[in-house]
């Protein structure tokens, strides 16, 4: 191991202890928050963090064991300057991603922070958030993809003293809840955050004394030290070099164009950097990540599991991450300007994550899985409320897919994405007694995990009938409905997501594009199909003796164990004989490539090649931000109509012909005055 | 009662079965310990039970009390050992026990597994038909039509239907049926053993019991038999996860209710002692060689909680509620790549164990450094059945002290204080997560090394008492000897308080407790009394949890109104969160009656006096390293301290079971009950 260049002053005895200690206060936090807190959010699903926080705005104590995991290094720094100076007794509130450089990366994401003193001298902050049910907005629950101003998502907090020198703020208060469909519920949960917040304030200070404060202060940044230590010797044991991936996510909801992620990582020594440039410009719609520039949570949380995946004693704090950067493009999808909408980040986080890993996988095979499902999809139901008039809103079941398979074994079925945040489903019997409906089947989806020497996991089919008039359904986040989660390997893809309505008094289901919003009807039956996880090696290497298991177990179907692994069952017992015989079939085996993509994206990209795609890019970015979406939708309309015509590949000439016949040549004009662009670059076509 | 008769109570371990004889009157008391006989148990009991008798000269048929603590379901269920069973389903409902509720394990690692099914998929069957149908005559072809297709290897099966919180029928008509078509079979319905909503806790209950039933039944029989042939005659009884117990009959058919009994017994005999002190609100330590464990008791009962778990499977019936915190004797300490001391996860277990044991253990654990730091007494280990090498845990201890560059004192020390810092960052979200204040408890320490290392902890959390039992190592056995009849029923009622009427709610409180007074009634004549505690879990309306409001005991049936249960909600709820809402309409979740049969209980001799003028005199002397030097500490025998004897830290204080140290700063005394007070100076 490389002999490192800074050390840790903290007795090495004596490191851990605060280690232990600091993740435990933030537990308690956690514990406390939770059990004060008033929404279901806070109860139910553990939508909320906590942490302590460093006077420069790093997290040192992270809780383990309660919150979401993934937000371990959020950076505090934007916000803590923003306020300036901080008296004993201050508390902070703010949902605004753009004026918390960050912190909030959706407005329902309610932070609060305290500073800690230590006398008179401040020594660091305790933080918590929960994701609050409603924070105004054009739509109940303040989330729909289709919002395209952050102001349509609700009230806009920037960091603002909720209690001054231990004086609430009442007109803010007020002003806050007036802005809020469920006002009790948030004054509920911001009590139970500042608890939370004394907890630390009374833990640390224990602290203090029995360390003292300097110690305690050498302590905080020596476990961020160490964490960095230990990530970057992890980093270290990975091979050097660029490795690049792409992903999508199936559209923008008001467009068929597929939103793409471009990841470039560099792996140098000891860090990582990550470059998102060619990735999609900013939305028009909600899938926006406000990123500032940095390495946010949302755009490299997967980084930490992959650590973590290869050393699990690593602590989890911002040190964690330090060695890893990032370059976002300002006014792209991974690094939106004001006053772009970000309600849907989690969509685009999620894919985002799909992209690095699989950029990783080329350096790591035998640490990166195939994909998962990749899917996270809420789904809302609404009726009418009989005995009280109004509306009655619940969530059915949050639906995700199976996770991929990897080196060491099958992926999990329907635990993806679950991990980000500790969730949980709800029980049938309780949805069933909330909701006007009937659930006739949550079940594992057969033959959906990707074939492989390792199998990708399940996805889910959720089928349930409605048993009221005049209802709707909603589930923002369904996703995978066009592009498969990729096998690693030559595994095979998971089975891509599905919906689909049987109308009442009808025979068979008809599929139906995502659900944006469905009105629906007493007797209609709506089936979800999630996606399952990517398998991993060829499925002709699986051990037979799994692919019988899985048939007789009724999750691999015999056509699939013949066609795919080539393995022959007859009678409910395994033919190793002419197992052996069809897997030595002349033709049988290729050397695979690394990623199978599936025909879809196949297709889709020997329409846009790579060439194509980065071009259309890379003209989009030199218009200014507000224009950007609505152009992007008009070259690449002109694109597809020039490639149907052709029948070909699109070439980068192509997508400059295209610009100069959409963008109004005014525009053009203007651009080339305003900034001494050259109109050059995008009239000379392309070698 | 007299001299004559016995309480005996078995504990069987793989290496050795443990047997304690307590005579009914308290005045004597006798052990044993046979080799165990792994393939069957029962045969080292009843070898056991021939040998005690014979020696203290006394036939098996003096004893008059036979419990036991068993592990058989519990091991059955972590070793997958269990039987086949099928599961019988509603339609779309197959995957129930994979799709669980979506939690991960193991939550960072992107290779994370889960561990294998204990009812494979090609077991579970689906049936057209929910638990609360009305008219299910619609099902019978396909539950004769499963009931046909079931596979032949099967021993049990377990039926879980949707809906059948609000009523045991349709389970009952197809268990009743699989009766008369094989009778062979084993049966656990999902309303039966605990009929709460929430379809997968309901399942992973009905599917553990299953599981394990085959197992236990022939345990329990084979037990009674072995028994019986060395001259026992009477009744078995087998301690519960809520700490009572139940007849060995009912065990057969709920042992479900028995998997986590070990530790809830550890707590129920924690919880007896220390009221004997007057002392009502404790936390228990109980140090073994791979865990601290930890538990809570208010008002003299342990705390139960009904999120529970053995292995991935959710436990919800109420259970004594026992964390486990990865700090025992023989955890590991070891160096990173960056040279920082850490301890744990990893234990040296019992085998090798640690490196003083000499059994080929080279790691440094916490029993090593325990002996460097002068805490353990080599040559008195386990009252001196295992004798601890020295020069093992100096080299051990050692090899730390050489990186830390520190003397093999002091590194004992550093082990010490992160086994500590564990157990504290352990404990402090557990209690904060209950509402509680470690401090504002008293700290009963128990188990091997409960009370040599209480001290350490309470320094670091700040506790100011603690009480250290007469026989530390035998709390889970006296727990279980002094244990009540206990059973818990529920029935799920949801709706709104305003909707709820007053005669069925009574009516349904009568039928819980009468259910409860015949399952007394079938299980023992010795009970003297009866107790029935109701509670209600409630909620306001809109929200997604609900607080278990236990009634006064004061309150009669007949008084009870939705109204009063709603007031005794906003007063709990106020006393919890302290933001009730009176304003705001409450809903009923499920009602609860806990039915307690008491037992008589033998009585524990109180400390003995002294006779003569005499002092308490140490029986020697010996150096013990504490905050970062070394003190003389007094040595003291636990025989020779009498009521009202003080001892002064630094202190050791030496028994057959355990060796309590007494911190400089802290002074123990011995009260009249017999146990030890330690309290900062």
């Amino acid at each position: 191991m490389k002999e490192k260049t800074f050390s840790l002053r903290t007795d090495s005895a004596q490191l851990d202890i605060f280690v232990q200690r600091f993740r435990s206060i933030a537990e308690e936090m956690g514990y406390s928050l939770q059990r004060t807190g008033h929404t279901a959010f806070v109860n139910e699903t553990a939508d909320l963090g906590v942490a302590l926080v460093t006077r420069d705005g790093e997290i040192f104590g992270y809780p383990h064991s309660i919150g979401i995991t993934m937000f371990a290094n959020l950076n505090f720094k934007k916000t803590i300057d923003s306020i300036g100076s901080f008296e004993p007794g201050d508390i902070v509130v703010c949902n605004d991603p753009y004026a918390s450089g960050g912190l909030s990366s959706h407005l329902p994401d309610i932070s609060v922070l305290a500073p800690i003193y230590a006398g008179t001298k401040l020594k660091c902050f305790a933080y918590a958030y929960v994701h609050s049910t409603d924070v105004g907005g054009r739509v109940a629950g303040s989330l729909s993809p289709s919002s395209y101003e952050i102001y349509q998502e609700g009230i806009r907090i920037p960091p603002s003293h909720l209690y001054k020198a231990g004086k609430l703020n009442e007109e803010l208060l007020h002003l806050i809840l007036c802005n809020c469909r469920v006002p009790n519920d948030n004054w509920g949960d911001l009590k139970a955050m500042v608890t939370a917040l004394r907890v630390a304030q009374h833990r640390m200070t224990e602290c203090f004394e029995k360390y003292s404060v300097d110690g305690v202060v050498l302590a905080m940044e020596d476990v961020l030290n160490y964490s960095e230590m230990r990530a970057r010797a992890v980093i270290e044991g990975i091979p050097d070099g660029t490795y690049r991936f792409s992903d999508y996510l199936d559209d923008d909801v008001i467009s068929e164009i597929p939103i793409k992620f471009c990841v470039a990582l560099t792996v140098a020594g000891d860090e990582i950097t990550i470059d998102f440039t060619g990735s999609d410009t900013q939305l028009r719609t909600a899938f926006n990540i406000y990123s500032d520039g940095k390495a946010h949570p949302w755009l490299v949380y997967t980084i930490m599991f992959v650590l973590l995946t290869i050393d699990r004693d690593i602590p989890v704090n911002a040190g964690l991450m330090r060695s890893v950067n990032v370059i976002a493009q300002p006014g792209s999808v991974v690094n939106c300007q004001a006053p772009a909408a970000v309600g849907l980040r989690t969509t685009t986080g999620v894919r985002v994550q799909d992209a690095i890993r699989g950029a990783l996988a080329q350096a790591l095979p035998k640490v990166i899985p195939a994909a998962g499902a990749g899917y996270i999809a809420p789904i809302v139901f609404t009726e009418p409320n009989l005995a009280e008039g109004g509306l009655k809103v619940n969530v059915l079941e949050p639906l995700v897919g199976g996770t991929g398979a990897h080196e060491d074994g099958d992926g999990l079925n329907a635990r993806d994405v679950v991990d980000i945040a500790n969730l949980r489903n709800s029980p049938l019997e309780v949805v069933e007694s909330t909701s006007g409906v009937r659930i006739l089947n949550y079940a594992l989806r057969p033959d959906s995990g990707g074939a492989g020497k390792y199998r990708g996991g399940m996805g889910i089919i959720f089928d349930f009938e409605v048993l009221q008039h005049d209802c709707l359904v909603t589930a923002r986040g369904q996703e995978r409905h066009r592009f498969s989660p990729w096998g690693l390997l030559g595994g095979c893809c998971g089975e891509m997501a599905g919906v689909f309505i049987r109308r009442a008094g009808t025979k068979d289901f008809q599929p139906l594009a995502k659900i944006d919003s469905l009105n629906v009807n007493c007797g209609d039956v709506i089936r979800v199909l999630t996606p399952g996880g990517g398998g991993y090696g060829s499925p002709q290497d699986r051990d037979p003796a799994k692919v019988l298991h899985d048939v007789r177990n009724g999750l691999v179907s015999e056509k699939a164990a013949r066609e795919t692994y080539k393995v022959v069952i007859e009678d409910g017992a395994l033919d190793l004989a002419g197992t052996e015989r069809l897997r030595n079939e002349p033709g049988s085996r290729e050397a695979p490539a690394i990623f199978s993509f599936g025909p879809e994206r196949e297709a889709y990209e020997a329409v846009w090649s790579e060439e194509a795609w980065s071009r259309l890019i890379t003209n989009i970015f030199t218009l200014p931000i507000p224009l950007r979406a609505s152009i992007r939708g008009r070259v690449w309309a002109a694109a597809r109509r020039r490639a149907e015509e052709t029948g070909k590949s699109l070439s980068a000439a192509d997508i400059d012909d295209c610009w100069l016949e959409t963008v109004p040549a005014g525009l053009l004009n203007e651009r080339a005055a305003a900034t001494g662009f050259s109109n050059c670059e995008v009239k000379v076509p392309a070698e | 009662m007299s001299e004559d008769c016995f309480q005996l109570g078995i504990d069987i371990g793989g290496t050795f079965t443990d047997l304690s004889l307590l005579s009914h009157d308290g005045s004597a008391s006798h052990s044993h310990k046979v080799a165990s006989t792994p393939s069957s148990p029962s045969k080292a009991v009843a070898r056991g039970i021939s040998e005690l008798m014979a020696s203290i000269g006394r036939p098996a048929d003096a004893i008059t009390y036979f419990v036991h603590g068993q592990t058989i379901a519990l091991n059955a269920v972590l070793e997958r050992r269990g039987a086949r069973g099928a599961l019988i389903v509603s339609q779309g409902n197959r995957d129930i026990l994979e799709i669980a509720r979506l939690r991960k394990p193991d939550i960072f690692n992107l290779k994370a597994t889960l561990p294998d099914a204990i009812v494979a998929r090609q077991d579970v069957f689906e049936i057209p038909a929910r638990g609360d149908d009305e008219d299910f005559s619609v099902a019978d072809d396909a539950i004769e039509a499963t009931i046909s297709s079931l596979p032949a290897e099967i021993e049990s099966v377990a039926i879980c239907l949707l809906g059948s919180y609000r009523g045991p029928a349709v389970e009952k008509k197809i268990a009743d049926r699989l009766r008369e078509v094989r009778p062979e079979l084993y049966i656990s319905c999902s309303s039966d053993l605990w009929p709460e909503i929430r379809e997968f806790e309901r399942a992973s209950v009905a599917s553990l019991n299953a599981y394990v039933q085959p197992i236990m039944s022939r345990y329990v029989d084979d037990l009674s038999i072995d028994t019986q042939r060395v001259g026992l005659d009477t009744a078995l009884q087998i301690t519960q996860s809520n700490g009572g117990i139940l007849s060995a009959s009912s065990a057969k058919v709920k042992p479900v209710n028995t998997m986590l009994s070990g530790p809830a017994s550890g707590v129920v005999g924690a919880a007896y002692v220390a009221a004997l002190s007057g002392i009502c609100d404790a936390v228990t330590l109980d140090i073994g060689g791979t865990s601290a464990d930890f538990s809570i008791i208010r008002d003299r009962e342990p705390v139960y909680s009904t999120d529970a778990a053995v292995g991935d499977f959710p436990i919800v019936m109420p259970t004594v509620d026992v964390f486990a915190v990865g700090a025992g004797g023989g955890s590991i300490a070891w160096f990173d790549p960056f040279g920082i001391l850490k301890l744990g996860p990893q234990s040296a277990g019992a085998d090798p164990g640690p490196a003083c044991y000499d059994r080929g253990g080279t790691e440094t654990t916490v029993t090593d450094a325990y002996l460097v730091a002068g805490y353990i007494d080599p040559d008195k280990f386990a009252a001196g059945n295992l004798p601890l090498k020295r020069e093992n845990a100096l080299a051990a201890v050692g090899r730390i002290a050489s990186r830390l560059d520190c003397s093999v004192e002091a590194a004992s020390e550093a082990i010490l204080r992160l086994a500590t810092a564990t157990m504290t960052s352990a404990i402090l979200p557990m209690m904060t997560k209950r509402g509680l204040d470690p401090r504002d408890f008293t700290l009963i320490s128990f188990g091997g090394a409960g009370p040599t290392h209480a001290c350490l902890l309470a320094e670091e959390v700040g506790i100011k008492q603690i009480l250290v039992p007469r026989s530390p190592g035998t709390m889970c056995a006296l727990g279980a000897t002094i244990a009540d009849y206990q059973y818990n029923f529920i029935r799920s009622l949801r709706r709104p308080l305003a909707e709820l009427d007053s005669g069925v709610l009574r009516e349904v409180y009568r039928q819980l407790e009468q259910e409860g007074r015949n399952s007394l009634a079938s299980e023992s004549p010795i009970i003297e009394r009866v107790e029935v505690l109701r509670s209600a879990n409630m909620r306001y309306r809109g929200q997604s949890f609900d607080v278990d409001v236990t009634l006064p005991a004061t309150l009669e049936v007949d008084a009870l109104t939705p109204e009063l249960l709603a007031q005794n909600f906003h007063d709990t709820y106020e006393t919890l969160y302290h933001n009730s809402d009176p304003g705001s309409a409450v809903e009923l979740v499920s009602l609860r009656v806990k039915v307690v049969g008491r037992r008589w209980k033998p009585m524990l001799p109180p400390a003995r006096e002294r006779t003569n003028s005499a002092k308490l005199e140490p029986t020697g002397q010996r150096p013990i390293f504490h905050g970062g030097r070394p003190h003389v500490a007094s040595v003291f025998s636990r025989d020779d301290i009498r009521d009202g004897d003080r001892v002064e830290g630094p202190a050791v204080i030496e028994q057959a079971d355990t060796t309590t140290i007494v911190t400089p700063g802290f002074a123990a005394r011995c009260d009249g009950a017999g146990n030890l007070l330690i309290h900062a100076t």
